[in-house]
């Protein structure tokens, strides 16, 4: 048994740059998003159907998420926090499809998210604020807490995406061992327990560490 | 299991073309929609309350012509008995001054009538009274006429047919 993202192939035959399983699930699943999109966008209409109606529910919720951190700032952020929980959300769906793996299992993925989130965070810590006291800010309450201050703030994306990447891989592993203990008794419903529910549990804490971050950013 | 590698970079590109694309084709057509929809029911809510208001304006007006129409309308009935009652007491006055003068003339020709009767009972009376004195002197005329007669055939008797008997 190992866990985590297989090499399929490499990129022009460069060993530096491998097609992992992930990889291909997690272009399918921005493929799948964008057919939804184009699906949604297509039939939008002042009455919607249920296709649109479920979208919006998903999306007020995500935006409602937002606000109950950041009032007022739910519109301004739904791009970059909406496809964090779409994104995380059909991976999480596409890992219980047998013979597809689970994107957030792959340190890659959930790491270059924690990192988009990361940069995007500080970015707008310095945006808000200006650079001068972005960098005071390390050195507050005093100076001697600048290394922590420092360590503290690059902990996050690492705490961000190990969280999802650890209880991604850690329910594979259960899953895997089950299945060499007992193939017909446990899988299907621990599959949905592991992939589906923790996996839909994950995507929402993923997303709320997010809006934190963001928010902690953002504030005075 | 832990192997950081190149995917990380596809995967951060993955992340901001979907970023890119949903918030394109997805999120802002979206939350239009939512927007449009929000203000469209906020419209028609105030549309309806405004409807609302102007139908209970109209209500309230409507209801003040009709009251007014009804006061109106007890006013003409009021002033149309009032009328008629007038119009009766001038007939029945009419009628009564037309009642009294039929009366006072009627008066007058009885009275007349009285009064020509009795002349011409005075004149029957005088003519009776004439013609019964008349007959009465004529009788007695006759009487003496007869006596005379029957006096003078007597008288005859006596001289040339007494002898006879």
């Amino acid at each position: 048994m190992q866990p985590g993202p297989k090499v399929l192939a490499y990129f022009l035959g460069n060993e530096n740059l491998p097609i992992t399983d992930t990889l291909l699930v997690s272009w399918l699943a921005v493929i799948l998003l964008i057919i939804f999109a184009a699906l949604v966008k297509r039939r939008l209409k002042m009455v919607p159907g249920r296709l649109q109606a479920g979208t919006e529910i998903l999306l007020t919720f995500i935006v409602e998420q937002i606000e109950s951190m950041m009032p007022g700032a739910g519109r301004k952020f739904i791009p970059f926090i909406g496809t964090i929980f779409m994104f995380v959300g059909i991976a999480m769906i596409l890992g219980i499809i047998p013979g597809l793996v689970n994107p957030a299992g792959d340190i890659n993925a959930a790491l270059a998210m924690a990192l988009m989130v990361f940069f995007y965070s500080q970015y707008l810590a310095i945006k808000k604020n200006g650079v001068g006291v972005y960098i005071k800010g390390f050195f507050e309450p005093i100076f001697l807490m600048f290394p922590m201050n420092v360590l503290g703030e690059l902990a996050k994306p690492i705490s961000h995406s190990f969280r999802l990447f650890g209880n991604v891989i850690g329910g594979g592993i259960v899953i895997s061992l089950l299945y060499q203990f007992a193939p017909w008794l446990f899988p299907i419903p621990l599959h949905f327990w592991f992939d589906l529910f923790m996996g839909l549990v994950q995507v929402l804490i993923f997303g709320m560490i997010a809006i934190s971050y963001i928010s902690v950013a953002i504030s005075d | 299991m832990i192997n950081i590698n190149w995917t990380l970079f596809w995967n951060v590109i993955n992340f901001l073309v979907l970023v890119y694309l949903l918030k394109r084709y997805l999120y802002q057509p979206l939350l239009e929609i939512l927007d449009k929809r929000s203000a469209k029911i906020a419209g028609d809510l105030k549309a309806a309350e405004d409807s609302r208001a102007e139908a209970l304006e109209l209500k309230e007006k409507y209801e003040a012509e009709i009251g007014k129409a009804r006061e109106r309308a007890q006013e003409i009935i009021e002033m149309a008995e009032e009328r008629g009652k007038e119009r009766a007491r001038e007939i029945i006055k009419a009628a009564k001054e037309e009642a009294s003068r039929i009366r006072e003339k009627n008066l007058e020709e009885i009275e007349l009538a009285r009064e020509e009767a009795r002349r011409q009972l005075k004149e029957e009376v005088a003519a009776i009274s004439l013609l019964v004195a008349g007959k009465y002197l004529q009788e007695q005329l006759q009487k003496e006429q007869q006596l005379k007669i029957i006096e003078k055939y007597i008288n005859s008797l006596d001289r040339g047919k007494l002898g006879e008997l």
